[in-house]
């Protein structure tokens, strides 16, 4: 998941455009959010960190060097966020009086000449994923599929898409609704029910 | 990540995955892991029975509303 920014929106992006901070955004919020999930295994935790980095982002925006620059900069503070949480939840089970010794598996993922093969490693399961949900997502009927994609692939929230549709807004609700159900019946289906 | 473009990569763990690959993919794969030992770890952990498809169900249980409301609540603190 490279970032892609001409030039001209990239400068737009440092001086504070909203729509190409909204670009960007979008772009970032769900490979985050797996990214993350994956780290902290809850779900308030994860939007919290990735609504935190999207900010973080916003007032660093005149410091960023490139789009790559951007991306990295998302992953790291993402990751920073998730491996303090994690700290702080360790923290709190052996109490104040507990040792560092016992953050030794934390303490390993704090090592930087990890970061740059994890960020890799990350882009690689965010595509994998990605691949896995097209496959699960053709088989879904044909509008549910549209507006499915739309939705989770392309990103476009529910306003814009009953936009470009032409239907409602309750219409798109309940279609993505219905194909989020399909997909996790899939899921089951392929013997992952206790998993899930 | 060592020695071969990442864009190859995804397509011949899903294809691994899937049970398509061709002889030449599967060498292709087989030289990636043999390249290093943190691509073996990946690829171990990665093809994991469940593992992409929780990364599935984090994506369906998201709520991107949520993210929103939290990001525009700090910029409008800000």
């Amino acid at each position: 998941m490279i970032i892609h920014l001409n030039e001209l929106s990239f400068e737009k992006f440092g001086v504070g455009d909203e729509k190409v901070y909204k670009i960007v955004c979008d772009l970032l919020e769900v490979p985050l959010y797996v990214f993350v999930f994956d780290y902290v295994k809850r779900k308030d935790a994860a939007e919290d960190i990735v609504a935190e980095t999207l900010f973080k982002l916003w007032v660093n925006r005149a410091k960023m060097k490139g789009p790559l620059h951007i991306q990295r900069f998302a992953y790291f503070t993402a990751r920073n966020m998730a491996i303090d949480l994690l700290k702080q939840a360790a923290h709190e089970k052996t109490g104040p009086a507990g040792s560092m010794g016992d953050l030794g598996q934390l303490e390993d993922l704090i090592d930087e000449t990890r970061t740059t093969r994890e960020l890799e490693e990350a882009e690689i399961s965010f595509r994998l994923a990605m691949k896995e949900m097209e496959a699960l997502v053709h088989q879904l009927p044909p509008k549910l599929r549209q507006v499915f994609h739309l939705r989770f692939i392309d990103g476009m929230n529910v306003a814009d898409i009953a936009r470009l549709v032409g239907t409602a807004h309750s219409t798109v609700y309940n279609q993505c609704r219905a194909a989020c159900e399909k997909i996790r019946k899939g899921l089951e289906e392929k013997g992952l029910k206790d998993f899930l | 990540m060592t020695n071969m473009p990442n864009a190859d990569i995804p397509d011949l763990i899903d294809k691994y995955r899937r049970q398509t690959l061709a002889e030449a993919e599967r060498e292709a794969l087989q030289r990636w892991l043999n390249e290093h030992e943190d691509n073996r770890s990946y690829f171990e952990k990665i093809t994991a029975p469940g593992k992409i498809e929780g990364m599935i169900k984090a994506i369906l249980d998201m709520d991107r509303g949520a993210i929103r409301g939290k990001l525009e609540a700090r910029r409008r603190g800000k």
